[in-house]
């Protein structure tokens, strides 16, 4: 009884820490290595866009020249290079065109650190199940140890 | 004599007023762009849609008019097929039952700060429920020579934006326990609709 409540603790605390440890740093470097922020559009035709270009005076927002923005400036990640738009009239603007018709949803920065929640609650839950074993063990003293 | 007075006073109504100009909506999908935005905690949801018809009547210099507008739930868009299904289902938008969403201005007043900018009060209808709703819209007239170049059919267009927020809450739309995190309330829309003179041709069977 003693040696698999150990090997449980043991395992729990591994992978506990292993959960609150890798996720968040490897989440931290998905994002500074392969995310973008971006804003995502919606982008018109190019005959639209000559269209809103005639329109589009100096001091608006530069997206509406290319179509109508979906959300806030969002963080992606593995964004295609073919839909990155960088407008000539505002180059410190990243437009990414996505077509909702046709089931484009870029993966979100926001989704990813998401998960990485729900892992760290999960890691969690397993240290402190490392630790009310190795309470139980402490307190059992050596005859808890080797029962078996 | 009495009928005759109704009829020609209810024409009245419906014309255009003698400086307004009517402007249509929904020549083409690529006129037409508007996206939906829900920010939850687990994932910002993004849809689109590019249909929408509806008739615009301005009198561009007093910033008065009309407004009628509809746009179909099942052209709603939102990248994932199931999601979208589950958007147009009974426990949310109930596209078999109500079909579109729909504005219908009652009063268009001239913006005090900007020429070419209209506040616009109105009934938004969706899921069955009406409510009222006032929106700043903005509006640009597209340069003839512009017209040409972006070869838009002929006559004048101009080129409509608003946003606006709307509260699934305020039209019976309950967001199911399991996924309040992923869908938020309150959604915020943003609209761009180029509106042209010409009439739209007559949708094919």
């Amino acid at each position: 009884m003693g040696l698999i409540r150990d090997r449980i603790a043991k395992a729990a605390l591994f992978l506990g820490v292993f959960g609150a440890i890798v996720p968040p740093v490897a989440a931290s470097v998905l994002s500074g290595s392969a995310g973008r922020t971006v804003i995502l559009i919606n982008a018109d035709p190019p005959d639209v866009v000559e269209a809103n270009r005639a329109l589009w005076t100096l001091g608006e927002p530069v997206e509406k020249i290319y179509g109508t923005p979906l959300g806030e400036p969002m963080r992606i990640l593995f964004a295609d290079p073919a839909r990155i738009i960088v407008p000539k009239e505002d180059p410190a603007v990243t437009l990414y065109s996505v077509d909702k018709t046709k089931g484009e949803n870029p993966l979100q920065v926001q989704t990813v650190w998401y998960a990485v929640r729900l892992t760290m609650y999960v890691s969690g839950g397993l240290m402190a199940l490392a630790f009310l074993l190795f309470l139980w063990r402490r307190l059992s003293g050596p005859h808890g140890a080797v029962s078996e | 004599m009495k009928p005759l007075a109704i009829l020609s006073l209810a024409l009245a109504a419906l014309a255009p007023a003698p400086d307004e100009t009517t402007f249509h909506v929904g020549h083409h999908a690529k006129f037409v762009n508007i996206t939906f935005e829900s920010q939850a905690d687990i994932e910002t949801i993004v849809g689109t849609t590019n249909v929408a018809k509806g008739t615009i009547k301005a009198d561009l210099e007093k910033g008065t008019g009309s407004v009628t507008l509809s746009v179909p739930v099942a052209s709603m868009k939102t990248g994932i097929d199931m999601r979208d299904e589950h958007l147009r289902s009974k426990d949310w938008l109930d596209a078999a039952t109500f079909p579109d969403l729909t504005f219908v201005s009652k009063k268009v007043e001239p913006a005090k700060d900007a020429k070419n900018r209209v506040t616009v009060t109105g009934d938004f209808s969706m899921h069955g429920v009406t409510k009222e709703m006032t929106v700043t819209v903005e509006w640009k007239e597209l340069p003839a020579e512009a017209v040409q170049k972006a070869k838009f059919p002929e006559g004048r267009w101009l080129k409509y934006s608003t946003e606006f927020d709307v509260k699934l809450s305020d039209h019976g739309v309950k967001i199911p326990d399991f996924v309040v995190a992923k869908v938020s309330d309150a959604w915020k829309v943003k609209m761009a609709l180029f509106a042209g003179t010409a009439k739209p041709e007559p949708e094919k069977k």
